[in-house]
């Protein structure tokens, strides 16, 4: 198909009809706000992927000519005690920051809301079952746990996300869980199950997308959260040593959602 | 199940804490030998298996309640003891106001989607959100400190849970609550906002619920159906998520406590680790688990209470 054939498609084509993904960031771009959101977020992006260029030393080498420097030519963002380019630390920190918040969150989201609305739509063993294990995790100190493995794999990024997730999904899985025992008594669930639609389809489809404005909030908020208590972990184990967290530059993200 | 956590808590906490290195760290030099001997009168030397050490511990927790102490000797009861009042004063009105305040606006600007009062709030919250504490906490003590040096005498204590020397039940009262204000504005304004963001987002969300507009058209007004319908329903996330952060609030509010010098369970849990102090980091993690439990029960409560259609099994 040539691209003239494809126009005149699109010109007898209704105008009102636009695909899903159209109508979505068109009503999206209506929100300034969002908008902010989103160039702030791909700023931060853009600085973790190119903010190398800026400087020429690495975040793991140490300049002993220049302790402590303010900002020169040479160290845009000045040093710290141990001679690291304070430019170079923050990019590092921040790339590492914002794949471990964003996968972590966004795994922790998933399995949260399966699970909660699973459990509750579900019930029988698979609820006592899943709520069992909510509970135990929640109560383990997972504190100690965590800093025991991120001492063992010395800050191996991706064991870093598989803990974290491990013992992140519980707390929005229980309180998804607590609203799906209330949505699963709502009259449009009962309509699907005498329509004869299969338990998990209604999980999936009507339970978890109305749990949608509390599933993207507390995403929002999770990176957040993630990113500082990463910041934490990280900082009780080296002392700031090396690698700053950027925790503070991860925190002015995206929070402009709904 | 709090149990089995507490008992896994040791174990980890064993295997990962090392007191011994507490007295290594000291300037006279010592030999292991008497390190371990040093100890072992609190159940702590490395020299004995874990399983000894673990019995030596549960019988103190089983038969006197004593927690056990710290590398140093300091029991651990007596630290808790104060520390949990210190930081229950500290996090109870902190976290409460935070609530009210979060839900009351954000039940308010999600009736009022997109209107100039939802516009500001929005804003502010989220600025808020993203101040870190540490910014936020010590921006308030410079305020405090030029306010009182304005008014020129204390009327705003930034350090400390109480002033030392205060005598009298009444004067002792108001020298704690005077204390208590700054930390609690500080813990209020920068919690509050992802209260109000997250209710906002679920009223606005049942507003449109076809039962409230069922209970519009049998006549009830706007407000009313509001509040008997579609706020209960947003509740009950509300509630839950309120009734497990209670654990988390309790020994979370570290760079709060830090910045205004109070020694609440907080800063005790980062000491334990940073100190190697097992039984302390235990007794944190038994009471973590506690407060979890107290939590689960209240949500599970609050949820029936706020929806009674839910079917409890």
């Amino acid at each position: 198909m040539t691209a003239s054939s494809l126009l005149t498609a699109d010109a007898t084509a209704p105008p009102v009809r636009l695909g899903r993904a159209r109508l979505y960031t068109r009503r999206f771009a209506r929100g300034r706000g969002a908008l902010l959101g989103v160039a702030l977020f791909l700023a931060l992006v853009l600085f973790a992927l190119l903010g190398s260029l800026f400087t020429s030393w690495d975040f793991s080498q140490s300049d002993y000519l220049a302790l402590t420097q303010p900002p020169t030519t040479s160290h845009p963002f000045g040093t710290n005690q141990g001679g690291n380019d304070v430019l170079a630390e923050c990019v590092h920190g921040l790339q590492r920051s914002l794949v471990i918040a964003l996968s972590v969150s966004v795994l922790t989201m998933i399995i949260a809301a399966v699970v909660g609305a699973g459990a509750a739509y579900l019930g029988g063993r698979l609820e006592r079952f899943s709520l069992a294990a909510i509970h135990f995790l929640l109560v383990v100190p997972s504190f100690l746990i965590l800093a025991l493995v991120s001492n063992r794999v010395a800050g191996d990024w991706r064991v870093l996300i598989i803990v974290l997730t491990i013992f992140g999904w519980m707390f929005n899985a229980r309180v998804i869980w607590s609203v799906s025992t209330s949505l699963r008594e709502r009259d449009y669930v009962r309509t699907a199950e005498f329509m004869g639609v299969k338990p998990w389809r209604i999980v999936l489809r009507h339970m978890v997308p109305h749990l949608g404005a509390l599933l993207i909030v507390n995403l929002t908020l999770g990176i957040d959260d993630t990113a500082s208590q990463r910041g934490r972990l990280r900082r009780r184990r080296h002392r700031g040593r090396q690698q700053r967290q950027c925790g503070t530059q991860g925190r002015k993200k995206i929070t402009h959602c709904s | 199940m709090i149990v089995a956590a507490t008992n896994a808590a040791f174990f980890l906490a064993s295997w990962f804490l090392d007191p011994r290195s507490n007295y290594r760290e000291l300037g006279k030099l010592r030999t292991d030998q008497q390190i371990s001997a040093a100890l072992r009168p609190y159940g702590l030397d490395p020299d004995q298996s874990v399983v000894h050490r673990w019995w030596f511990w549960i019988k103190g927790v089983m038969l006197h309640f004593d927690w056990g102490h710290s590398p140093t000797g300091v029991s651990v009861n007596s630290e808790v003891a104060y520390r949990v009042v210190v930081s229950g004063e500290l996090v109870l009105v902190g976290t409460i106001l935070s609530v009210v305040l979060g839900v009351t606006l954000g039940v308010y600007t999600a009736s009022r989607q997109y209107g100039v009062v939802d516009r500001v709030a929005q804003t502010v919250s989220i600025v808020l959100y993203n101040v870190p504490t540490a910014v936020g906490a010590l921006g308030l003590v410079l305020f405090a400190v030029w306010f009182n040096q304005r008014i020129g005498t204390t009327v705003l204590h930034v350090a400390g849970a109480s002033t030392p020397g205060v005598d009298g039940a009444w004067s002792r009262l108001f020298d704690r609550l005077d204390h208590l204000v700054l930390p609690t504005v500080a813990l209020t304004l920068l919690g509050y906002a992802s209260w109000h963001v997250t209710q906002r987002a679920l009223l606005l969300d049942t507003l449109h619920a076809e039962f409230v507009r069922t209970a519009r058209a049998t006549g009830l007004t706007r407000v009313q159906a509001i509040r008997r319908h579609a706020l209960r329903a947003s509740l009950i996330p509300t509630a839950t998520s309120v009734a497990f952060t209670v654990p988390s609030v309790f020994t979370g509010a570290i760079i709060t406590e830090t910045v205004f010098g109070w020694r609440g369970m907080g800063t005790y849990f980062t000491g334990t680790i940073a100190n190697n102090d097992v039984h302390g980091a235990v007794a944190v993690a038994a009471f973590g688990a506690a407060m979890t439990a107290i939590g689960a029960i209240f949500a599970d409560i609050a949820t029936v209470v706020l929806d009674p259609r839910i079917r409890v099994r």
